[in-house]
């Protein structure tokens, strides 16, 4: 999908996701090329930032969008921003994107689903410190109660990086996985 | 001759003739959550340890007086313990529930309070084992299922088994003791309280959850479904023998008999072969298929078999200790858990990390060492139900109840742990269960129990 931009909105949230809505249905555009970054999993960075956003009742928000579309976008906020009492704080381009995960199942299931969400990834995107390891104890089979073990543990963690309509995908499919503990999307800005 | 080698024994004994008591219980507490593998495989010789660590010294110092000591709680408490565990499990076991439910708010709270209603029947490990998988199996669409599993275990592994003996092993344990059989019921207003508001509070989660499921995972299923039936029936029927052997040896004591020197009733002995019968009916009369689907096997009742001949045996100068009140060397423990409040709280603290069944016979202990300190067992049962049931109703509730606040509280918490963890149930960790679910539920729950039921 080529470049991403972020754009900071400063504005309520409820005009800020019209003005995305509106934006979007007006040229047609798919939605998943402009998003708002807490949608999918982005966290404000610091401590402080978010306790700013629950002290201003959350007055930033974050924009996705992809290059084709960032002008229009920019350009959309100046002129009919203002009506909706929305502005453009900042804007960045968006260099990489990542998170990380980790996994603990004790089902075979859960670990395929895993493998197909994270293999193969996504053209852009590698893993960063990535471990997996299964283990198995045949023994173990059966209900126990008060010796239990696991005849089969699936346990993987790491981070997933890279390009981020990338990032996104392979997060999302995560997402769907209960057993999956995921951390905040993190962006490196230019 | 047995009371008065009893209230000798627990005069002389030192306090840290406990100390292999505290160590089993620790272990089984501890070695599977910080060593599974080992504990594994090498919990029957860590058990023997302990045990011998006790048997060993006490058979030497005490000789006779000792050997009859071990050999009257192998044979009046271990061996029926072990008798009943074994055969609710083999009957639990026979009995599967199969069919297409699907996991919305309203079915999954029906399935709750099918459990916890069956828990007093089959015992919690019996109901545990016959409900958790329809339960798993219906949820299996669901994104968000630990809460449900938590609550499972909260209602049905624990609470729900607090109205008869046949519910709980610490209430077993009473009824060996003494305490007729319908007494439990009694304690019906606790159980319906307790139940009620951790029901609520479950729906509550269920419907916060479903709401928050996707689209088409709340959508209602356009394929037909299975009729919810039940195979293995016919253990409902071993299941009634069970209730009417258990009830019926209350009612029927017989005449009493010696073995090795040991005095026992002949109605005791009738149940535990009623009962064994009832286990060979079941195991032959239910179908392989039924038991390979609820993944039945024998390594549980050996779990059992092997731990609590331990527990039995390090439990014994505790008990012995206890109930000759401030004669004893645990009389720190007789001043300082001194009414109801105390007693629900106390049983039910050590049942949220040690096994409630030894407790609540530690904690039945000190309430007729406080009370009616060197009255023989039988007789101060008898008077404490008739003189300060309260004492008895709070070491009851707190040892059934409080098994449901961590993982190690209760065995059947941790077998539904590891079923839900197999079916890709991601549960929560030790602690983020007790701070997710045990303290704002059941705690909160148990602090209002205590004002309304036994301030």
């Amino acid at each position: 999908m080529g470049e991403w931009h972020t754009i900071l909105i400063d504005g309520d949230e409820r005009a800020t996701r019209g003005f995305v809505s509106g934006f979007v249905g007006d040229r047609g555009i798919d939605p998943t090329q402009v998003l708002l970054a807490e949608d999918v999993g982005v966290l404000p960075e610091s401590l402080g930032e978010r306790l700013l956003q629950l002290v201003t009742g959350g007055r930033h928000h974050l924009v996705l969008v992809v290059e084709a579309h960032v002008d229009a976008l920019v350009h959309a906020l100046e002129h009919a921003g203002a009506a909706g009492g929305l502005r453009m704080a900042e804007r960045h381009r968006v260099v990489r994107a990542g998170f990380a995960f980790a996994v603990e199942a004790f089902s075979r299931e859960v670990a395929d689903r895993v493998r197909a969400a994270t293999r193969p990834l996504p053209a852009g995107v590698t893993f960063e410190a990535h471990d997996e390891h299964e283990e198995e104890h045949s023994d173990a089979k059966g209900i126990a109660l008060y010796a239990p073990e696991h005849a089969y543990a699936y346990r993987a963690h790491g981070r997933v990086t890279g390009a981020l309509d990338g990032v996104i995908a392979v997060r999302q499919a995560l997402a769907e996985i209960e057993a999956v503990l995921l951390e905040g999307l993190e962006l490196e800005l230019r | 001759m047995h009371h008065a080698a009893t209230v000798d024994l627990g005069t002389l004994l030192p306090a840290w003739s406990a100390l292999p008591f505290a160590g089993i219980l620790l272990s089984i507490a501890l070695f599977p959550l910080l060593a599974p593998h080992f504990w594994h495989h090498h919990y029957g010789r860590i058990a023997a340890a302990w045990s011998l660590a006790f048997a060993l010294p006490f058979v030497v110092r005490f000789g006779g007086a000792a050997a009859h000591e071990l050999l009257h709680v192998a044979l009046v408490d271990y061996v029926p313990f072990l008798v009943l565990i074994a055969t609710l499990f083999t009957i639990g076991g026979g009995i599967h529930v199969a069919g297409s439910l699907r996991g919305t708010p309203a079915v999954n709270t029906a399935i709750m309070v099918i459990g916890t209603v069956l828990a007093s029947l089959v015992g919690t490990t019996g109901a545990a084992m016959i409900m958790i998988r329809p339960l798993l199996k219906a949820n299996r669409m669901r994104h968000h299922r630990a809460h449900t599993v938590v609550f499972f275990i909260f209602l049905v592994a624990n609470i729900g088994g607090g109205l008869t003996p046949l519910g709980d092993p610490p209430l077993f344990l009473g009824f060996l003791h003494g305490v007729p059989f319908f007494w439990t019921l009694s304690l019906w207003r606790q159980v319906a309280f307790c139940a009620a508001v951790v029901l609520a509070a479950y729906l509550l989660h269920d419907v916060h959850y479903w709401r928050r499921e996707p689209a088409d995972v709340r959508a209602a299923p356009t394929a037909a479904s299975e009729p919810v039936h039940l195979e293995g029936a016919a253990n409902v029927v071993f299941l009634a023998g069970v209730v009417g052997a258990v009830v019926g040896s209350g009612l029927w004591h017989g005449p009493t008999i010696e073995i090795l020197g040991v005095r026992q009733q002949v109605g005791n002995l009738v149940r535990d072969a009623i009962l064994l019968a009832m286990l060979a009916g079941s195991w032959l009369a239910t179908p392989a298929a039924v038991r390979e689907a609820n993944e039945f096997s024998w390594a549980p009742v050996r779990e059992v078999a092997i731990l609590f001949a331990g527990i039995f045996v390090t439990l014994l100068p505790a008990m012995a200790m206890l109930r000759v009140g401030e004669e004893g060397a645990m009389a720190f423990v007789v001043r300082a858990v001194r009414e109801p409040p105390h007693f629900f709280w106390a049983s039910g603290i050590l049942s949220s990390f040690l096994d409630n069944a030894p407790t609540y016979l530690a904690f039945l202990s000190t309430a007729l060492g406080r009370l009616f300190p060197g009255v023989p067992e039988g007789e101060a049962v008898a008077r404490i139900i008739r003189e300060h049931p309260m004492f008895l109703a709070a070491i009851s509730n707190g040892s059934v109840f409080m098994g449901a606040n961590t993982y190690i509280g209760n065995a059947p918490n941790f077998m539904v742990k590891s079923i839900a963890e197999e079916a890709g149930v991601p549960m929560p960790s030790f602690f983020g269960y007790i701070a997710r679910y045990s303290l704002p539920v059941l705690v909160t729950t148990f602090l209002v129990t205590t004002w309304i039921f036994f301030a």
